[in-house]
């Protein structure tokens, strides 16, 4: 069951990136995306665990390299995602965050994993500059994902029992 | 919003916020001095702004693809790519030290150089 269950959330995660190309077509920054799949992934982190969440993060980003993106992309998504899961890991242990701020820690963590990633395959340290743009724009990302994330999650443990693994608020 | 957002999560939003101003002030807002276009972490190219006149477009044509970089003694503009996205083209035009545009597909960073201040003070 709950393999059935991560496969359904990697689809909807690859969809909603797939998406919000259309539904947000403004640029805040260029390069720059809202990042609804990191919805997915702190849904997943709270309703099934660790394992799971990273799960889901390599295996989207290697599907979306397979199908859209192309290998180039590969190194940026992996790494900016794992960066990100690992930072909401743990800013989650801390007492009173809510969703809010795990989402948005994990949208700068993705910014600085992928500049990171920029900033290694083209040796030059200018690129990490661009950290500032894409910093303010985590905050403005990271509150829109992360109030929809507690709302999701709400609903989700309805159905499912026990799956108060984490227990963020 | 208070239901929402904790005093914590405050915090966080603050923390980040910070970063990111050290990291806009860390951008040297003097003027440039050097366009260098690197390609693979390697200088492809280098013009001295000064010396530039009128606008000049450099094709830059790859194993990775193809980029027009327009150049003139204000900076520099990437017009034309064949990458997916095209975020260098929407970065638009560079102009000061410390500025970048990045192709990420086509391994190419062009960005301008300027004057240190440890060379200002040299002077």
């Amino acid at each position: 069951m709950k393999v059935a269950k991560i496969g359904m959330f990697i689809a909807l995660a690859m969809a909603l990136s797939w998406a919000e190309r259309f539904l947000f077509p403004v640029v805040i920054a260029p390069g720059f995306k809202i990042g609804l799949a990191n919805i997915i992934t702190i849904i997943v982190l709270v309703l099934y665990g660790v394992k799971s969440a990273f799960s889901v993060v390599i295996i989207r980003s290697l599907l979306s390299a397979l199908l859209f993106a192309g290998f180039s992309s590969l190194p940026y998504s992996l790494f900016g995602g794992v960066a990100a899961l690992l930072s909401m890991i743990l800013i989650s242990k801390v007492k009173g965050i809510t969703f809010v701020g795990i989402a948005v820690t994990g949208a700068f963590f993705h910014n600085l994993g992928q500049v990171t990633v920029a900033a290694i395959i083209m040796s030059n340290i200018y690129i990490f500059t661009y950290l500032g743009v894409l910093g303010i724009a985590s905050v403005v990302v990271g509150l829109f994902t992360g109030v929809i994330s507690g709302i999701c999650i709400k609903r989700f443990k309805k159905y499912e029992k026990g799956a108060e693994i984490w227990s963020i608020k | 919003m208070r239901k929402y957002v904790s005093v914590v999560d405050l915090c966080v939003i603050i923390v980040v916020l910070v970063l990111s101003v050290i990291f806009l002030a860390g951008l040297n807002e003097a003027d440039g001095e050097k366009i260098i276009i690197e390609l693979d972490g390697e200088i492809y190219a280098s013009y001295d702004m000064k010396t530039i006149v009128g606008s000049k477009e450099i094709h830059i044509k790859t194993k990775y693809g193809e980029n027009k970089l327009l150049i003139d003694k204000n900076g520099a503009e990437m017009v034309y790519s064949d990458c997916p996205e095209k975020i260098d083209i929407k970065q638009g035009k560079i102009t000061k030290a410390g500025q970048t545009i990045v192709c990420a597909p086509h391994h190419l960073v062009v960005y301008i150089t300027g004057e240190s201040e440890y060379d200002a003070v040299a002077k």
